[in-house]
């Protein structure tokens, strides 16, 4: 399997990183309906600094997952796409990133003006990109949340998209981010 | 007659004062000017709060350290973090009780100095149900503002939370809210005026001879 991405597959680093961010955003919905759930108290408190830690983890890999898409370019989109597919495409897959950055970002700047400063799993304490601030604090919850919903809604359909091409279309599309199928 | 009278007015005019200065200045604090915070952890990050109610009386005389005191009462049902969640649960029955427990009480009962600059005081704290020993490091400075001296008591103590039972049941764990709480003080304050008994007495008008 190659590092870099190729003409007609993603690379070994582009593939990684997918899966990993998949795996992580699994983490982040569980562990924040886990949380929505709990009463007041410690397990409640400590479940959310998980959340935390892994969203700030989300964060750190979305900025090297954009550093490395400059640094080689994804392969093209199928050539049977008609425009408006093409148009559809790139909106998902540009949404996706933008929210990668949007959701970690709202999450911290929130818990910031709540006073509750981010740790890194127990490891060091990120700094608060803004002091406490109540009103702001309640502003990026409804932000948070309804980034989540347009997250849920962004996902859902590039996951059809991604199944329309393999089980429909049949082609090579979903194969191209799978490490043990394709050329 | 005269003569006696006016040498008794004049020790007492410069014995006065001289007995006044024996002991510690008084201060008043000015709450507009002065902080006193708290530094905790939680899930492995420090925040910072405050207590948005307190007062502090405080005599100082570094020449006379035996002679000073600090006397200061602190409201911990005003303790802010900024949060609501938190601040209700820090007022409840699991960290300072506010229904059961008014006030937290801190009363010095020595000083030494440290250093060019520092002094450290030990006092009993009052907090819930418990009084302990706590050690504070602070300077004190005094510069002129406009028409007054402000002085300002700068300094900290370190705690254990656990040692005044502050977090119980669950909040007991350490893990999640450390036990190391640092306290934080900024006080401002002004000379207390003296009360009109301790003023300088006027010698009354010897009485003229004929």
């Amino acid at each position: 399997m190659h590092i870099r991405n190729s003409a007609d597959r993603y690379g070994a680093v582009a593939q990684f990183l997918h899966w990993l961010i998949v795996a992580l955003l699994i983490v982040q919905v569980s562990t924040a309906l886990l949380a929505d759930d709990m009463p007041l108290g410690l397990a409640k408190l400590a479940m959310l600094a998980r959340h935390k830690s892994f969203g700030m983890t989300i964060l750190a890999l979305a900025l090297i997952r954009v550093l490395w898409r400059l640094a080689n370019p994804a392969p093209p989109l199928p050539a049977t796409l008609k425009p408006y597919e093409r148009v559809l495409a790139r909106v998902t897959h540009v949404l996706l990133y933008a929210l990668l950055f949007a959701m970690p970002l709202s999450g911290w700047v929130m818990s910031a003006a709540h006073n509750y400063p981010v740790s890194w799993f127990h490891l060091f304490t990120w700094p608060s990109p803004v002091a406490p601030d109540k009103q702001l604090a309640e502003n990026l919850e409804d932000v948070h949340e309804t980034l989540a919903y347009v997250l849920a809604a962004t996902v859902t359909l590039h996951i059809i998209a991604a199944l329309k091409h393999h089980f429909v279309l049949k082609d090579d599309t979903l194969k191209r981010m799978l490490p043990f199928r394709g050329t | 007659m005269k003569q006696s009278l006016l040498v008794l007015w004049s020790a007492l005019l410069i014995g006065t004062p001289l007995a006044a200065g024996a002991a510690a200045p008084c201060y008043t604090m000015d709450a507009a000017g002065s902080s006193l915070g708290f530094v905790a952890e939680q899930t492995g990050a420090k925040f910072e709060g405050s207590f948005r109610k307190f007062d502090a009386k405080i005599s100082f005389k570094p020449a006379d350290l035996a002679a000073s005191r600090f006397d200061v009462m602190v409201d911990p049902a005003s303790a802010d973090t900024g949060e609501e969640q938190r601040d209700t649960t820090l007022r409840g029955p699991d960290f300072f009780d506010v229904a059961h427990f008014k006030t937290a009480h801190f009363v010095t009962t020595s000083f030494r100095k440290t250093g060019d600059t520092g002094y450290e005081a030990t006092g009993k704290l009052t907090l819930r149900d418990v009084t302990r020993d706590v050690t504070i490091a602070f300077r004190f400075t005094t510069r002129k503002e406009g028409a007054v001296d402000a002085s300002y008591l700068t300094g900290s103590a370190n705690l254990k939370r656990l040692d005044f039972g502050v977090g119980r049941g669950e909040y007991a764990d350490t893990e999640t809210i450390g036990n190391d709480v640092e306290i934080k003080f900024n006080l401002r304050l002004l000379p207390t005026p003296l009360s009109p008994d301790k003023r300088i007495p006027t010698p009354p008008v010897p009485p003229q001879t004929k």
